[in-house]
């Protein structure tokens, strides 16, 4: 009801108001920002002043660094989109940030003279007014839909006259629809039916299995196509940061060296190395201008000339002046230094690589008593999610190891590392303390061994949490005379009324003798027919080792795919860690952020129940 | 529908099966119509519950009988909301604090404020004070400890607290100077033979006098274990017969297991598989320490004494670190860790001496 | 503001916690049911020559009675020795009927942040007190604020406090009682007459008990006697409180026995602590496990034990004392352990083992 009553008054003007919001935002989107930009002519002095995102966005398919087979996958659902009638198709894009996903749909709705609405979710004024005072208090989800069947169910009279067509871009999503996957697929299914208009999410990650927004079956139960993007590998990041220079002639364009240090960093965040080449151009410059000043008057003006009408400092410059030769000679040497800091400055490990530092310690090159990495790097890093990398090393540390006393050294750095970091008074003081211990613990107590790749886990203490959950709250199912003694009745009485829960546990010896509580019913009243339908030898325990399976967890969340990757990649770095994971690496992201987030959230209620 | 250990559960002093001077005594002092706060304790599975239960149903009748099961939601100063089941009758209430981890604290001086500050609402009820029953008291933050002692002195006049420990050396001497200790111990062999034999007549089942004495071994003074052993003997076999198998609880094989894996090798790998074994207990709300103890149980048997020592060290050391840290898992493992090292040296060094 | 009102409230009720032991203690016989009263508030020292043993402070106070003026104080000394009795009993005879609007007690609870204190005792003090009581007779022109168990308040807080005393100090007196003085911050400590209060002596207690005894018609033995007096180790409350559960225990007229002591008092028996120490002598684990199993099932309190394992080891006449500081120090660690929720089996174990190995040396 609500909603129905704010499309009547509104929706036309609410399709303008999402088109001016979407230009207000300082997002890359190259067709709106008219048509000069598609002659190319700009100034050079309007380049330091422009952003860059926007001003070097691709402009064709070729300047995409989508590779081919997903671009062609991207344009034939938009052809058969735009074709279809009748019912709505909907895309899924997913892939890490700054992959250029939104970008690579925008250039090519702008080849098809598609025009893109997007919905966006922030609190936005206008909207609440809009909607007016009796639905002021209209939820998000409310709002996600009428936004949905306004602009998805009318198409306006203008547009049908220029002969536009419409697309929808959701990248966003209402807080509530992301809690509830529930809601959004309701809003979907009800939109599949009523809507017209294409509708493209575009995600950074999609979780495998039900977690996520989109599970499979809802997926295929909508006919949702999806294209998953992969990381940009190193290579096309470097072209496009050619490319970039090339078009830029702004400025000073830093050496090759520096490019590359800026790729090596971003792990194919494209958007990341372009606002990092800006910056270090920046920098460029200012310098340049300094050393000119020292130069001699005469030389200053003839070389600021220079400068200004053609700075060709484009590495493969072919012409150039002396004094610039000189300039860029001298530039290299004193800065490589202050470069490595610059670029490095802000790069954050993921949290693979931290691990692998961690578990494969690479000794400095030029001096073997020391470490090649500052192990106070990884905890200045780490101090921000302790409990990740904590977890993260501790399930992985065994599968590296292969010495007795080095892992119970390294254990013991851990306990040691535990027992600091749960001092809760003086956290601040103890935090770094307890992960400097470990790191430090962990990085040097291995003798070495031969470095063999073994994938990284993360989800065995995510597991742990779950399925304590699920018995946790299995005490709570039973006599309520036992909930208030958790402890007893995990020992006493949960062993002999076990019941749904463990046909779920393939491990644990419950499996085998189910006992249910209505069997034991069955025969204190002596209900021969409640007997049919008991398990046969309720407790037949046999305390043979063999019986007991070795428990086959599934937690590898890295899939095979990946870890052929990496051996691939072994082979040609030579280090197992410091991989940059590029095609087909879909699984391995997955839930990273998801795991962790589950992880802080249940770390309260883990700790509590084990401490009993 | 219920479990032997909850039908046949003794529900007035006068009708306990043991400690029965300890009954008497209690009895004499609810019937001076005031008692001060309580600090039961004793091991798990010796009736103090039970015990408790029937000194609060001689308080005040079969009233307390009528349980009902209640959520209460209260809000820490830093905004968390905590959710705390409480069994409660007209006249006393049951609460686990330790629900709330570290929380406790704010649990205890709500809920207590709340139910002190509550009068009873019958006035013909025939005392002036509620009783609160604090469950796994031992298991409490010293935090909590700390605000219980004053809050037990606070509202004294209209609430009395029962605390229910396992063992009262975590309790703080501000709070066992408070309290009066009664201790529950566990019940011998001979009074478990009674109670099964009693248990089974009242069901009218003939229980040899074999089987009972093995149950009553293997329950290792546990009652309620021994009831639940027996109930399950009678599920599988009925006749029983005078050597039928006593199942243990599945867990408890599994941890002897777990630490038959740990003897039989020890390398990383290993420790990788016992790991999860490990992480198998605790979801299943295994007690760490019940884990540690079952382990070292077992791990000592084939070591000489000097070996003994040292792990026995060992499990003391990273016993006491469960309770300093936050992850029990990791201090596990770092104790078999080190048993593995030990071991293995140990191993080597014999078979060394072999040739 | 409301919480203020609020925690006012609860001082309030915790003022009237006190306010309830004068009445108890004036109208005691009078009340309904008189042994729902503690014996420990009931038999509190009414006049500061009550106070037994500690004349140092008896001393000053009765200076203080005479006119003097009163000094800040600082009691520091183990539980159970007459701290709180003595300043509330000085209270009492300085003030007499109006002295419960003289004192603010605030015990270490929840509600002793600093702006608690600073708020609480600004709100108390802010009124001088006259230096004639309603009744016309003289009394001193000063309140008292006792902040008992000082020594758990933080160094944050006790610094506040340092400026709250000395603002106060026209109207008001702090009298801070603590059992460790090493806990309160220096200038808090420069600022008071400090006192300590010993141990009582067993001649003492053994008095206090029997005028109890006879006062509440208790049948209490000699040998259970002996045994309050010994487990009190100095402590009166403790003692009493003893002595007034086992009497509600056994139930009136029945004589208490020395068991009933151990029981109530949660002492370990004697021959479970020489067991230990008999069952380390025969170098055996698998008979030091059986001990230790047998030990917990009964129940009984280890960290008591060790302390309890301590006194015999310290006294033992056939160990060197090499061997005893190398079962010292694990005494030590066991009870540390054991106090922050260690398990009680393994650490007796271990234990165990280590004075096996010692007496094997």
């Amino acid at each position: 009801m609500a909603c129905k009553s704010s499309w009547i008054s509104t929706c036309f003007d609410k399709n303008e108001s999402n088109k001016m919001s979407d230009i207000d935002s300082q997002r890359k989107l190259p067709h709106r920002d008219g048509v000069q930009r598609f002659n190319g002519s700009f100034t050079k002095e309007k380049v330091m002043t422009k952003d860059w995102l926007k001003e070097f966005a691709p402009k064709t398919p070729s300047d995409l660094l989508v590779s081919k087979p997903k671009l062609d996958q991207l344009n034939s659902w938009l052809q058969k989109a735009s074709k279809t009638v009748g019912e709505a198709s909907m895309l899924l894009i997913t892939g890490p940030p700054g992959v250029g996903k939104s970008t690579a749909l925008e250039v090519l709705t702008a080849m098809k003279n598609i025009q893109l609405v997007e919905w966006e979710s922030s609190v936005d004024i206008d909207n609440s007014e809009l909607a007016g005072s009796r639905n002021s208090t209209q939820s998000q989800a409310g709002k996600f839909e009428a936004f949905l069947m306004n602009s998805g169910r009318y198409i306006s009279v203008l547009e049908i006259r220029e002969g536009m067509k419409k697309l929808i871009l959701v990248r966003e999503f209402p807080n509530i629809l992301i809690l509830h996957p529930n809601l959004l697929q309701d809003i979907l299914r009800r939109y599949h039916v009523m809507g017209r208009i294409p509708i493209v999410f575009s995600l950074p990650e999609q979780t495998e299995g039900s977690g996520g927004m989109f599970p499979k079956q809802f997926l295929e139960e909508l006919n949702i196509h999806q294209i998953s993007f992969n990381k940009v590998s190193d290579k096309s990041v470097m072209k496009a940061l050619k490319r970039i220079c090339m078009l830029n002639t702004g400025c000073d364009v830093p050496s090759a060296e520096v490019l590359e240090k800026i790729v090596g960093s971003v792990h194919g965040d494209i958007r990341s190395a372009v606002l990092q080449l800006y910056y270090e151009c920046m920098q460029n410059k200012s310098r340049t201008r300094e050393q000119h000043s020292a130069l001699s008057t005469e030389q200053a003006s003839h070389k600021k000339r220079n400068h200004i009408t053609k700075p060709s400092t484009l590495p493969v410059g072919s012409s150039r002046k002396n004094s610039v030769n000189v300039c860029k000679k001298q530039l290299p040497a004193n800065k490589t230094s202050q470069e490595l800091e610059s670029v490095g400055k802000d790069i954050q490990l993921p949290i693979f690589q931290r691990v692998g530092r961690l578990l494969y310690p690479k000794k400095s090159e030029e001096d073997a008593e020391f470490l090649a990495h500052d192990p106070e790097d990884i905890v200045a890093q780490t101090l921000s999610h302790p409990r990740k990398l904590f977890h993260m090393v501790l399930e992985n540390y065994l599968k590296v190891f292969r010495d007795m006393n080095d892992s119970c050294r390294a254990i013991r750095y851990a306990s040691d590392s535990d027992t600091m970091m749960s001092e809760f008074q003086e956290r601040e003081l103890t935090l770094p303390m307890a992960l400097s211990t470990m790191t430090r613990g962990f990085m040097t107590c291995k003798s070495l061994v031969k470095r063999k790749w073994t994938p990284l886990t993360n989800q065995e203490y995510f597991t742990v949490i779950q399925r304590t959950r699920a018995v946790r709250e299995k005490i709570i199912d039973i006599d309520p005379r036992y909930i208030l003694v958790p402890r007893d009745a995990a020992m006493d009485i949960l062993p002999i009324i076990y019941t749904g829960l463990s046909s779920r546990l393939d491990s644990y010896p419950y499996t085998n003798k189910i006992c249910d509580i209505s069997g034991i019913e069955a025969e204190l009243t002596g209900q021969a027919e409640g007997r049919s339908n008991l398990q046969p030898a309720l407790f037949t325990v046999t305390d043979s080792t063999s019986e007991i399976k070795v428990s086959s967890r599934k937690m590898l969340m890295v899939g095979k795919s990946w870890e052929k990757n990496m051996k691939d990649e072994e082979r040609m770095t030579g280090t197992p860690y410091e991989i940059q994971e590029s095609e087909s690496d879909d699984e391995n992201k997955i839930s990273e952020e998801h795991v962790d987030a589950w992880i802080e959230d249940d770390i309260d209620f883990l700790d509590n129940f084990h401490h009993f | 529908m219920s479990l032997w250990v909850d039908k046949y559960r003794p529900n007035s002093l006068t009708k306990l099966d043991y400690h029965k001077a300890q009954a008497l005594h209690l009895k004499n002092m609810v019937q001076q119509g005031d008692f001060p706060h309580l600090l039961v304790y004793g091991p798990s599975g010796a009736g103090k519950k039970t015990r408790i239960f029937c000194l609060l149903r001689e308080l005040y009748g079969p009233g307390v009988e009528r349980l009902r099961l209640e959520h209460m939601n209260i809000q820490t100063p830093s905004n968390k909301k905590i959710d705390i089941t409480t069994v409660s009758s007209n006249y006393h209430l049951e609460v686990n604090p330790s629900d709330a981890g570290f929380h406790d604290r704010v649990v205890i001086q709500e809920l207590i404020k709340t139910v002190a500050q509550t009068h009873q609402l019958d006035p013909s009820g025939q005392r002036e004070f509620k009783v609160v029953v604090i469950c796994e008291a031992d298991c409490l933050t010293k935090d909590a400890q700390h605000a219980l002692r004053r809050t037990m002195e606070k509202y004294v006049a209209t609430c009395r607290i029962i605390l229910v420990a396992n063992t009262i050396s975590r309790v703080i001497p501000a709070i066992r100077s408070r309290c009066l200790g009664v201790r529950v111990g566990a019940p011998n062999k001979e009074e478990i033979i009674n109670i099964l034999q009693s248990v089974c007549r009242k069901e009218g089942l003939s229980l040899p006098n074999e089987l009972a004495e093995r149950i009553a071994v293997q329950s290792n003074g546990n009652l309620r274990r021994a009831i639940l052993f027996l109930e399950t003997c009678k599920v599988q076999q009925y006749p029983f017969q005078p050597d039928q198998k006593v199942a243990s609880h599945d867990w408890e094989i599994y941890l002897k297991d777990t630490a038959k894996m740990i003897v039989l090798e020890q390398s990383p790998q290993k420790l990788l598989q016992i790991r999860s074994r490990l992480y198998e207990l605790m979801i299943h709300g295994i007690p760490s320490e019940i884990i540690f103890k079952g382990l070292l149980q077992e791990l000592v048997k084939n070591c000489d004494m000097q070996l003994k020592t040292q792990i026995v060290e060992k499990a003391a050391f990273f016993e006491h670190r469960i309770h300093l840290g936050s992850k029990p898992i990791i201090h596990l493992e770092a104790f078999v860790a080190s048993f593995m090292a030990i071991y293995k040296k140990f191993m080597e060094a014999t078979v060394a001496d072999l040739f | 503001m409301q919480a203020f009102l609020k925690t006012g409230k609860l001082s309030g009720g915790q003022g009237s916690s006190s306010t309830t032991k004068e009445k108890s203690c004036s109208s005691g016989v009078s009340k309904k049911k008189p042994s729902l009263t503690p014996w420990v508030e009931k038999y509190r020292p009414q006049t500061v020559n009550d106070v037994v043993e500690q004349n140092d402070v008896v001393q000053v106070m009765r200076q203080c009675l005479n006119g003097a003026d009163l000094p800040n104080l600082l009691f520091y000394g183990p539980p159970g020795t007459g701290k709180t009795s003595t300043i509330l009993a000085a209270a009492r005879q300085l003030f007499g009927d109006i002295y419960k609007d003289r004192i603010l007690e605030l015990n270490a609870s929840d509600e002793r942040g600093i702006q608690v204190i600073r708020e609480k005792v600004k709100s108390f003090a802010q009124f001088s007190a006259s230096s004639i009581r309603p009744d016309g007779r003289p009394c001193p022109p000063f309140k008292i604020v006792i902040l008992d168990e000082a020594d758990s308040m933080t160094p944050a807080a006790q610094a506040a406090l340092r400026r709250t005393m000395e603002r106060e100090s026209r109207t008001t007196r702090f009298c801070l009682v603590c059992n460790y003085v090493s806990r309160i911050i220096p200038p808090i400590t420069s600022r008071c007459s400090k006192f300590r209060f010993k141990p009582l002596g067993s001649e003492l207690i053994r008095e206090r008990l029997q005028l109890i005894c006879s006062e509440e018609k208790v049948s209490c033995g000699e040998d259970a006697m002996k045994c309050l007096v010994e487990t009190s180790g100095g402590d009166l409350r403790r003692a009493i409180t003893c002595l007034q559960s086992c009497s509600r225990l056994k139930g009136p007229g029945i004589e208490i026995h020395a068991d009933d002591v151990q029981e109530v008092a949660g002492v370990v028996p004697v021959q479970w602590v020489n067991g230990m120490l008999e069952v380390c002598h025969h170098n055996n684990y698998e008979m030091l496990t059986e001990f230790v199993d047998r030990l917990m099932q009964e129940g009984y309190c280890v960290a008591q034990l060790v302390e309890q394992l301590h006194e015999v080891i310290v006294f033992d006449n056939n160990m060197t004392d090499q061997q005893k500081s190398l079962i010292c120090d694990k005494l030590g660690v066991c009870s540390f352990r054991m106090q922050d929720g260690g398990n009680e089996y393994i650490g007796l174990l271990d234990l165990g083992c280590t004075i096996i190995r010692t007496m094997k040396t």
